[in-house]
């Protein structure tokens, strides 16, 4: 890393926030204030690259970068974003003095705390999400007022990812994949480096996009996988599996990438904290090598992958791609804030 | 009499980086002319006041300030139809639109004034505005403000605000303030550090 570098992302951030501006001038329907998010998010990247590559950077130097990349989320209508870099800007209070860091903050401190009130009214208003603190209610009624809900706060803060997440939650659970895959979307463009979405988007592609666009989706995520976390690595081969699902003259070649995307992720180093991940992946090895060889598949992979635990209340009539899918589908990433709300 | 100064928005695609001008130029042509038909006629002039340094007296001048559609088209094919959108934009636009336009401004303050210096940079959270150099611990740069109206007085009680600030912080080795108001046409181009 270099001064040039340095100079360089600083240049691109600027650029990035000078356009978001622009877009906001030109129009304020959703669409403008989402692509103004989408850039502004861009540039606190910028921002955070630019501070990585100098060469220990002062306190006063850091506080300066994390002040600006929360003005980026701040402006780009995130406030879950900006509460994070809120919490990492208060660290440095004992180790600026006083006064520098009230006047490094100081044009911040007021435009975060209004858009904290806004998010703060905003959620008390959102009284159906606030009873039932999930975002897919299994009652129908529920389900469609805590939708709404969440679509309309995703309109009034288009930059926060976790509202996507959500709004992709409710259209997929109601079987619109179109409007699910755009707010998937929409958060993966947010926050580009979520690995949690790109999985979920894989699955979703895999199942619900046309095939040829979810064969080419998949095979760019591939193509980056030694890049990416070993769970990506799992949902791609879990993908591929769907794949070969719709496509049953082309079973043998999405199962054979399905192997390969396993053996990427089984190469990676692992520890204990991705246990459960190793195990998900060993079974999905199984499974695709008993397709492969032309076996009929059984529960058995999972016990000796160690998912045990899965199987036991199972029904005799599923399968284990189902199970695994499954398994893999419930958790919520990122969805802490409506918890403790 | 006030010396003039003359600038052609279009010599700005010279001067500065075309990423960091072709989203400024909009604004400033919804923006200087206003909304009154009998403020549109080129140039538009704005009394300005510049001081060099802390310690030396305010020197006035006028700066005449025109351009050519077409020439700005060449840089920019949608820059009509952007200003025409930020024109009649509404009110939480409008507050970008001046924000962009006196960005804008600054550029020709500073390609006119402090010749050579190409900007580096735009900040949102951390004063000031726009940087000329980024060195880290030692940052160069212009703070910058646009006020549809209220005049020198107006500008001179930011001008106070934003000078104690920028004047203390030890990251920033060099800062001016650029400031401007619509109505009527005023500006302020001040060295506050060193």
């Amino acid at each position: 890393m270099t001064l040039e570098a340095h100079r360089h992302a600083l240049g691109e951030a600027g650029k990035l926030k000078l356009r978001a501006t622009a877009i906001l001038a030109e129009g304020d329907d959703l669409e403008s204030r989402f692509r103004a998010a989408v850039l502004l998010h861009d540039a606190a990247r910028a921002e955070a690259r630019a501070m990585r590559a100098v060469a220990a950077p002062s306190d006063q130097e850091r506080l300066g970068s994390l002040v600006e990349q929360c003005m980026c989320f701040v402006e780009g209508c995130d406030p879950l974003g900006a509460a994070r870099l809120r919490g990492q800007i208060l660290e440095y209070r004992d180790r600026v003095d006083r006064t520098t860091f009230e006047r490094m903050s100081g044009r911040l401190k007021p435009a975060y705390d209004q858009l904290a009130r806004r998010w703060a009214s905003a959620i008390r208003g959102s009284r159906s999400l606030l009873a039932h603190r999930v975002l897919v209610p299994s009652d129908p009624e529920a389900r469609d007022a805590v939708g709404a809900e969440i679509e309309g706060l995703a309109d009034r803060f288009p930059g926060t990812a976790e509202l996507w997440w959500g709004v992709h939650r409710h259209y997929e659970a109601i079987g619109d994949w179109k409007a699910a895959w755009e707010a998937i979307e929409r958060a993966r463009q947010l926050q580009p480096d979520n690995h949690r979405y790109l999985e979920f988007a894989v699955l979703l592609a895999a199942r619900r996009r046309p095939v040829e666009e979810a064969r080419r989706f998949l095979a760019g995520t591939f193509e980056q996988l030694d890049r990416l976390p070993s769970a990506v690595s799992l949902f791609v081969a879990l993908g591929e599996l769907e794949l070969a699902g719709r496509r049953r003259a082309a079973a043998h070649e999405h199962w054979r990438a399905g192997l390969k995307a396993v053996h990427a992720g089984l190469s990676k180093p692992q520890d204990q904290e991705v246990a459960r991940l190793h195990q998900y992946l060993e079974a999905t090895r199984l499974l695709l090598v008993a397709l492969l060889a032309g076996e009929k598949p059984t529960m058995d992979l999972l016990y000796q992958a160690g998912l045990g635990d899965l199987v036991i209340a199972t029904t005799s009539r599923q399968k284990p791609q189902d199970v695994l899918r499954a398994a893999l589908s419930t958790a919520d990433p990122g969805q802490d804030w409506l918890r403790a709300a | 009499m006030a010396r003039v100064i003359h600038y052609a928005l279009e010599q700005l695609y010279a001067d500065q980086e075309h990423d960091f001008v072709v989203d400024t130029v909009p604004a400033v042509l919804a923006w200087v002319p206003g909304r009154s038909r009998g403020r549109r006629r080129q140039p538009f002039q704005f009394h300005l006041e510049r001081r060099k340094s802390r310690r030396s007296s305010i020197e006035r001048l006028e700066l005449h300030l025109e351009w050519d559609l077409e020439a700005l088209s060449v840089h920019d094919a949608d820059v009509r139809a952007r200003a025409q959108r930020m024109s009649s934009g509404r009110t939480a636009q409008r507050e970008h639109v001046t924000e962009l336009a006196a960005y804008g401004l600054a550029l020709v303050v500073i390609s006119k004034l402090l010749p050579g210096h190409r900007v580096a940079s735009f900040r949102k959270g951390l004063p000031p505005d726009i940087l000329f150099d980024v060195s880290p611990g030692r940052v160069r740069g212009v703070e910058v403000a646009g006020r549809s109206r209220g005049g020198l007085r107006a500008l001179a009680g930011v001008a106070e605000d934003k000078t104690v600030g920028l004047a203390a912080r030890d990251d920033v080795a060099e800062a001016h303030l650029s400031l401007w108001c619509g109505s009527p046409r005023v500006t302020l181009f001040l060295k506050v550090k060193p």
